[in-house]
């Protein structure tokens, strides 16, 4: 199930593309990227509408967790704050529905990636199994005369870790920034805290997994990141990310993050 | 706050599933024990880096490699063990073949390719011929190891050479079969239209291999030039058996066919319960063909009827071994089975990277 309707269709996608775009892995994985963001758009727009909207109903909840602070009024506060997500349209598990419907794609991403590029005989006996006999409407190419990939790409070979660890640096570097972009203003310190250190590990961990990892992964999440970053942009623009560049660049004006359209010029 | 929370176990939780594919992945072993049997000894190298000598009667440990005491092993063994005199010759994925003690194990000497070496070795003349995932043929002296010379091809090589007439034939993942001279200099090469993953047969004035792009091909020896080719289901990555005038391969469709050595024609097809990727065994009349599924087929080498099957595993990708009445299978997991070649019965079953 998982392999019929997920994992082949991609993995096929990704050697479609193979052998339309010069033979080159590297732009394969990079259009493979954002073509399926592209698919995906509408649940992530769906996730940062959401987002907004549950920033924006953000001061009357804390209202209402002031009001009913006594144990004793849990019931009420829970029938206030249900009224208050239909006042602002929000479903308390809005944006988890699209989170989920694009794991399942992330992951059949991950591994067709993982299984286009067999380092060993083991692999490609498994790469054998998932492989279309045809791409069907393009007979002049067959997908078993396109293997093994060709995996150089610019100073890479995508079937292994970067050996100058600038993949692992791109992908942490661009985590952190899509992170900062969507992260909300907070005015709670434990809440903030949370939030810095939450910041701080993701791009950590995935910058090693792509130490680690065949470098094909890791310029799968740059390029990820980086079409996330874009759409994030816009979305509400550059967000808390504006007030680290000012930092960066000396300015002591650096105003507290506003939300939407921070930092992105209106026009 | 909840939702946050929520979203931060989820993503943390992705990041864990892929931290831990990637360990388990890296972890994993990228091949399947290989065979070989002579003089009542059975030769397996092991996926876990370390090769058995193991009595074929019994299934009893004669020696291993690195020693027990030693608690590592080298690179994983795909390669078939070769007996060359008292030596015993198989090349690792730690980029050595490793020349041992046939007796007793010990290391007598090794040679270094630049790549893991997956492809059997082949001597003839007192030359050891391996090909490397480093992309080259490589020439060795087999007494001493030293190389002779190198001929280097676009792709990884994983097929076992074949030598004959001042001759050597080896294929390569880069789409071609190169015919070299014994000085390492090329003669002729054969363009495909899909790799080539296993070994090359050379019957007579006949070279015969399979191919990524689905065919069995036969050229000839002396000048490369195509004699016919027997299209499958799917690719031929074993090696092709050749036993009088009849060529028995497995095909990854799932069908052991047999066809005519002269002609290409088929004689009979054998429809297997999984992909058959092992070069077949035969004797006596009888051909023995693995499945990736986990079974082994024997079939009347005439006919093509089935006499016995078995399944003793998940997954059988090694080459099947025969030794006066006994058939040797080693599954994925690295268990050697010994089985009555007539009946299929299980004589011994062991498996020597658990045992202690």
């Amino acid at each position: 199930m998982w392999n019929t309707l997920i994992f082949q269709p991609l993995l096929n996608l990704l050697l479609f593309l193979y052998s339309i775009l010069g033979r080159n892995f590297g732009l394969a994985v990079i259009v493979f990227t954002v073509l399926v963001r592209l698919l995906t758009l509408p649940f992530t727009q769906m996730q940062a509408k959401s987002a907004k909207a549950s920033q924006a109903m953000q001061p009357k909840l804390k209202e209402l967790e002031a009001k009913y602070r006594d144990p004793k009024d849990r019931d009420k506060m829970a029938q206030e704050q249900m009224k208050l997500y239909k006042e602002y349209g929000v479903n308390p598990l809005g944006c988890l529905v699209p989170l989920l419907i694009q794991m399942p794609i992330w992951f059949g991403l991950y591994q067709a990636i993982g299984t286009a590029l067999p380092q060993n005989p083991l692999q490609l006996v498994n790469l054998a199994k998932h492989i279309y006999p045809s791409f069907g409407f393009l007979s002049s190419v067959v997908p078993s005369s396109l293997i093994p990939l060709n995996p150089r790409f610019l100073w890479l070979d995508l079937g292994k870790p970067d050996p100058w660890f600038i993949i692992p640096i791109l992908t942490a570097v661009t985590m952190w920034a899509q992170q900062k972009m969507m992260s909300p203003a907070v005015s709670d310190p434990q809440q903030q805290a949370m939030s810095q250190s939450l910041e701080l590990t993701m791009p950590f961990m995935f910058a090693w997994i792509t130490y680690s990892a065949a470098s094909g992964l890791g310029l799968y999440f740059v390029a990820t990141n980086l079409v996330g970053i874009a759409q994030q942009y816009f979305t509400s623009g550059w967000g808390a990310l504006a007030n680290v560049l000012r930092r960066g660049a000396g300015s002591d004006t650096a105003a507290p993050a506003k939300g939407k359209g921070y930092g992105r010029k209106k026009r | 706050m909840k939702r946050r929370n929520l979203i931060l176990a989820l993503t943390l939780g992705l990041a864990a599933v892929l931290a831990t594919s990637c360990a388990s992945a890296a972890a994993a072993h990228p091949s399947w024990p290989s065979m070989a049997v002579a003089d009542g000894i059975l030769y397996v190298g092991s996926p876990t880096g370390r090769v058995f000598a193991l009595q074929a009667a019994s299934g009893a440990e004669v020696w291993r490699f690195p020693a027990a005491t030693e608690r590592n092993g080298k690179g994983a063994f795909l390669a078939e063990p070769l007996l060359v005199g008292s030596s015993l010759n198989i090349g690792s994925f730690d980029h050595y073949i490793y020349v041992l003690d046939a007796n007793t194990g010990s290391q007598q000497r090794t040679m270094a390719t630049k790549g893991p070496v997956a492809a059997d070795a082949v001597t003839v003349d007192g030359i050891l011929y391996v090909g490397s995932q480093d992309k080259s043929l490589y020439a060795y002296e087999a007494a001493t190891g030293r190389k002779e010379w190198e001929f280097a091809t676009d792709n990884w090589i994983w097929g076992k050479a074949a030598v004959g007439d001042g001759r050597v034939y080896v294929g390569s993942l880069d789409h071609k079969v190169y015919c070299v001279d014994t000085t390492g200099g090329k003669l002729w090469e054969f363009g495909t239209d899909g790799g080539i993953p296993g070994g090359v047969t050379l019957s007579g004035d006949t070279v015969f291999f399979g191919s990524m792009d689905n065919k069995v091909y036969a050229v000839d020896a002396a000048t490369g030039a195509p004699r016919w080719t027997f299209a499958t289901g799917h690719w031929v990555w074993g090696r092709p058996l050749v036993v009088e005038s009849t060529v028995y391969v497995g095909s990854l469709d799932s069908t052991v066919y047999a066809l005519d050595a002269a002609t290409g024609a088929s004689r009979w097809r054998f429809d297997a319960d999984g992909m058959v990727r092992a070069t077949p065994a035969y004797a006596d009349g009888v051909v023995y063909a693995a499945t990736e599924t986990g079974s082994l087929v024997a079939l009347e080498a005439a006919t093509g009827r089935q006499k016995w099957t078995i399944k003793p595993g998940t997954s059988i990708l090694t080459s099947p071994v025969v030794s006066g009445d006994t058939v040797f299978v080693a599954t994925l997991d690295g268990t050697v089975h010994a089985l009555d070649a007539a009946t299929g019965v299980t004589r011994w079953s062991a498996n020597p990277s658990t045992r202690k």
